[in-house]
């Protein structure tokens, strides 16, 4: 397992997150995001773009939040995960492990993500936990791994790994 | 800061179908096991798990968010514990795994393992399994009907617990 980058946002925020010219020497990659994002709620949500593409991602979910426990098997579009929104508690931060499976291969893409917003302040959508099983049906080695939630605030890290 | 261990085991990519795929002889220097699978049918099927070839001994409790909406279920001291109960995976809809074997090695203690699994079409499943056995897990079978297609893979990792 090898640390290939970590991105660490820094004051005012970015839109996205963002790996690229991801090495292709190996089977899996594995990400970790402690992210908090500039939306008001998790419920927007946090999407990925593969090489660029928003497209071709298939996928099912569950989630429980608060007292509700749901659920979708697909019409989740790119919507990869939820992290903390600005209105959980200050310096509050979710947590994300994501794996994308044979990443480099000529067969479509699998991966897999879960999440955890813990948080003291209970509100309509937290706290949260999250799993995700999805697929992008498309045959091109991943190069290129992007994520936006409306703005990445400041302290938000990420780091990709290779697993070989 | 300490690096990672994730050292590949064993990798199999199936070039005929086959019923079941098995780890064997597994070496019992690790702290936990993980299995990274990407597979496929060829008709609607699950996946399951045995240990040490032991047709007792396995026990699960599942959750699962699927078309048909929001399960859960238990098995008790029987001969497998799924990587799918009931996210059946049928072909084309490229099911996926991760699964984690804690404290593998112990001889002192039942085995823990971890399931998340899915696919884009019938849902995603959590699935917390125990093999009530204080035997080292030296073998790994997982076996469905269907067989699973040509392409299918399977590896098998081992996490270091103590830093070298």
């Amino acid at each position: 397992m090898t640390l290939l980058e970590t991105i660490e946002v820094g004051s005012g925020g970015v839109a996205a997150v963002e790996f690229t010219d991801i090495p292709q020497d190996g089977l899996h990659l594995y990400i970790l995001l402690s992210a908090r994002s500039g939306l008001a709620q998790e419920n927007n949500g946090m999407s990925v773009e593969i090489n660029g593409s928003s497209a071709n991602s298939n996928a099912a979910r569950l989630l429980g939040y608060n007292t509700t426990v749901t659920g979708n098997v697909g019409g989740l579009g790119n919507n990869i995960s939820q992290i903390a929104a600005n209105s959980s508690n200050a310096g509050l931060f979710s947590s994300t492990v994501i794996v994308f499976s044979n990443y480099a291969s000529s067969r479509e893409k699998r991966y897999s993500s879960e999440s955890a917003i813990p948080n003291s302040t209970i509100s309509t959508y937290r706290p949260l936990t999250y799993i995700y099983n999805g697929v992008w049906e498309q045959t091109t080695a991943i190069t290129t791994i992007k994520f936006a939630s409306g703005t990445f605030m400041e302290h938000t890290t990420a780091s990709i790994y290779i697993i070989s | 800061m300490a690096t990672p261990t994730y050292d590949l085991l064993e990798s199999v990519t199936l070039t005929t179908a086959a019923s079941s795929v098995t780890f064997s002889s597994i070496d019992g220097g690790y702290g936990d096991l993980v299995i990274v699978a990407d597979w496929g049918f060829g008709g609607q099927g699950n996946l399951d798990i045995r240990l040490n070839s032991d047709t007792s001994n396995h026990s699960f409790v599942t959750m699962a968010n699927t078309t048909s909406g929001r399960a859960s279920a238990v098995g008790a001291d029987g001969n497998y514990i799924p990587v799918s109960y009931h996210a059946f995976a049928n072909p084309g809809t490229y099911p996926s795994a991760i699964i984690n074997f804690l404290d593998y090695s112990a001889t002192d203690k039942h085995k823990s393992v971890l399931v998340r699994s899915g696919n884009r079409a019938s849902g995603i499943e959590a699935i917390s399994g125990t093999y009530a056995s204080t035997s080292a897990v030296t073998t790994i079978r997982l076996f469905s009907s269907p067989n699973i297609i040509i392409g299918s893979t399977f590896n098998l990792y081992g996490i270091a617990k103590e830093s070298a």
